[in-house]
């Protein structure tokens, strides 16, 4: 029998048993309706931009209304304005909140308890501002259709890298941080499956049986697929209800960028999911019980959550610091570090080919090192510990 | 036939095997027989590559071992081992296939077996749901459901009520009687007696007595006699014999086996009436505590003792 069939079928047990495993279906669920979340809910939210009422004093300000309503949008506020006739009524009207502010002359804003909001008090005055320019322009003879024309042109500025090419923006951003927690769970929660069913088929004794006929890596590498396809499975399934959910809410626009960020987040899934379900393979055949297999993982989830967070902390603010430079070359940073830069825009090509190639190389490297150590411990009696397993001699 | 040669195997400071040899032939059932830390396991794991040997040979119809012939091989390792949340008809199935069975084959043994074994109906059932017994079958089934030509059995019959010693213990009978070598080990000798062809006495890590069942006992120095006279009344033994048990049954002697059988009869005869008398082959216990100098019980209380101590030794 080819090991190839050998490996197939170890491959097809994982798989069946993990497709009837509640937790896996519960997890992706969360996942999934966690991602849509974020892409739909600022969305959402962000249609109740915040609304005032303003009053304004009859004749003083006769344009000032129009005015208030243009330059509020820029500002995320909705502005109405209502005329009244004298300040009594403005009094009256802000104690029994039929207003939000009122615009007097001088001009003043006044408020029923003397605050306002920041963005009220910006898009006042930028208000204020642009009539009094009109005003002027009027007075110099330029015809005020001509001079709102000219004020209504575009001005916004955009931001480029100093290659010229724009900038992700809050985009990339949002897609980086999204990128990052989704491959930590596929990557943490898959790596941790292999090593309860290690440890569990140790401590159950059937890998006796197993490894009565199969080679340790027989088992480890069908082990590894199966739950790498279910790794994989699980990211489609959430990006496809991310990408659904944008579609429907229309909540950001896709750049080129972040379809070159998610092929990246693909091949650093796979990679990343190899380099750390090996490691933590071992780490299930070096415990004596399932539950000792929590302290065996410990130094492993040190480093992914270490290097989760430095991503969060250190890449994301500064994407193209020393820090982030050294995070995209190494094994177990690199699977987190590379897909968010590219979200930002911010991974020169010669930086993410490098970054591939280490760590698929350290991958490869670990791989190797894990089913020797697998191989090692599995049919030891009792734990080991991580010094033991890598001096240990695999059995065969 | 399997050859294991001067095997050998340490653990830190404990030698597990200490040169163990032994041969087992097709169509025969072998004990392998020893007290608890033996080295029967170990010597077992060995034939399937589970252990690395310091020294010796384990060898299949004269070739070593390799991943082919290994396939062809079915083991029941003491520490019962199978995935207790997966279906058992499933699980058979799973382990046909690895041992080289198609699909349809490996799932029409496991039907064939499921219903021999009176487990039909569980088929589709979590192994875990099933009793302690029936388990045991399930375990039995996952090393026969391949037909394999050599069948390891590592204390097969631990923990069975008589029923499913009697049950299991025909279906390993009828695994030789089809012509597959079968090596059983165990340290209850009283339940492999009647089962065995051929014996390896283990001690120490070392074998100490091998050859047929019916062999090694002719060539044991005593034989046992039970005699009972009438009016249960306690023979006086003869001159070089001795009592070794006495109840309302009768009394069993134990004598040197060159004694007169007609000698000893008129000897008996003169003290009352004799209502019956057997000539008895000394039972499996007593060949190994001749041969190793102590019963399977001594031996693995003295065992007993000495970890304590080791125990007690570490604690201070």
């Amino acid at each position: 029998m080819k090991p190839t069939r050998t490996i197939y079928l170890v491959m097809q047990r994982e798989l069946r048993d993990r497709l009837r495993n509640g937790i896996l279906w519960g997890a992706t669920a969360v996942l999934s309706l966690g991602v849509v979340a974020l892409v739909t809910l600022p969305t959402l939210l962000g249609d109740d931009a915040p609304s005032y009422e303003v009053a304004l004093i009859d004749g003083a300000t006769d344009d000032l209304g129009a005015a208030l309503a243009e330059v509020g949008p820029l500002h995320d506020v909705e502005v109405t304005t209502t005329v009244v006739d004298h300040d009594g009524a403005v009094v009256r009207m802000l104690s029994s909140d039929e207003v939000d502010a009122a615009l007097i002359g001088g001009p003043q804003l006044v408020t029923d308890d003397g605050s306002v909001s920041s963005e009220l008090e910006t898009t006042v005055t930028q208000a204020v501002a642009q009539q009094a320019l009109l005003d002027g322009l009027a007075a110099e003879g330029v015809p005020p259709t001509t001079a709102r024309g000219l004020l209504a042109q575009d001005a916004s500025v955009p931001v480029v890298d100093p290659t010229g090419e724009p900038a992700g923006g809050d985009t990339g951003y949002i897609l980086a941080a999204v990128l990052t927690m989704v491959l930590m769970l596929a990557i943490q929660l898959n790596a941790v499956m292999v090593l309860s069913g290690t440890a569990e088929e140790k401590s159950n004794h059937v890998v006796e049986v197993l490894l009565g006929t199969l080679r340790p890596w027989h088992l480890l590498t069908g082990k590894l697929v199966a739950l790498g396809v279910l790794a994989l499975g699980q990211v489609a399934i959430i990006a496809t209800a991310g990408l659904s959910a944008n579609a429907l809410v229309g909540a950001v626009d896709l750049p080129e960028i972040g379809l070159g960020a998610l092929a990246v987040a693909v091949l650093m899934l796979v990679v990343g999911y190899a380099f750390y379900a090996a490691l933590f393979a071992v780490a299930g055949s070096m415990a004596g019980s399932v539950e000792e297999a929590s302290s065996t993982q410990g130094p492993l989830l040190l480093v992914l959550l270490a290097s989760v967070f430095l991503v969060g902390l250190v890449v994301l603010p500064n994407p193209t610091g020393a820090v982030a430079v050294v995070m995209s070359l190494l094994p177990p940073s690199a699977p987190f570090t590379l897909p968010a830069r590219a979200a930002l825009d911010a991974l020169p090509a010669w930086q993410l080919a490098t970054g591939i190639v280490m760590t698929v190389l350290g991958t490869v490297v670990a791989v190797r090192l894990a089913g020797r150590m697998y191989a090692a411990t599995i049919l030891a009696g009792g734990s080991a510990g991580w010094r033991e397993a890598l001096n240990a001699e695999p059995v065969r | 036939m399997l050859e294991l040669q001067g095997l050998r195997k340490r653990y830190g400071n404990v030698t597990a095997l200490d040169g163990v040899s032994l041969t087992a032939e097709p169509g025969r059932l072998l004990g392998f027989l020893g007290p608890n830390g033996a080295g029967k396991s170990t010597t077992m794991r060995a034939v399937f590559g589970l252990v690395r040997l310091d020294a010796g040979t384990v060898r299949w119809e004269g070739r070593p071992i390799d991943a082919a012939t290994r396939r062809r091989f079915g083991y029941m390792p003491e520490q019962r081992g199978l995935y207790p949340r997966m279906a058992v008809g499933e699980q058979l199935t799973y382990l046909g296939e690895l041992h080289g069975l198609s699909t349809s084959a490996a799932r029409d043994a496991t039907a064939r077996w499921l219903t021999d074994l009176g487990l039909s109906d569980r088929a589709d059932d979590p192994l875990s749901e099933l009793s302690h017994g029936n388990q045991q079958r399930v375990q039995l089934a996952a090393a026969l459901v391949h037909g394999p030509d050599l069948l390891i059995l590592d204390e097969p019959l631990n923990g069975l009520d008589p029923l499913g010693i009697e049950l299991l213990g025909e279906m390993i009978r009828e695994q030789a009687q089809a012509g597959a070598t079968v090596v059983l080990s165990s340290h209850q000798l009283e339940l492999v007696e009647g089962l065995c062809d051929d014996v390896v006495i283990v001690a120490g890590g070392r074998d100490r007595l091998a050859g047929s069942l019916r062999e090694i006992r002719a060539a044991h120095p005593d034989r046992e006699v039970f005699v009972r006279l009438e009016g249960g009344t306690t023979p006086l033994p003869p001159p070089n014999a001795e009592v070794v048990t006495t109840t309302n049954e009768g009394t069993r002697l134990r004598i040197p086996a060159e004694t007169d059988a007609v000698q000893l009869l008129e000897g008996l005869a003169r003290q009352g009436t004799i209502e019956r008398f057997r000539f008895e082959t000394p039972p499996l216990a007593e060949v190994f505590r001749r041969t190793v100098g102590a019963s399977i019980a001594e031996m693995e209380a003295e065992a007993g003792d000495d970890s304590d101590r080791d125990d007690r030794e570490v604690a201070a």
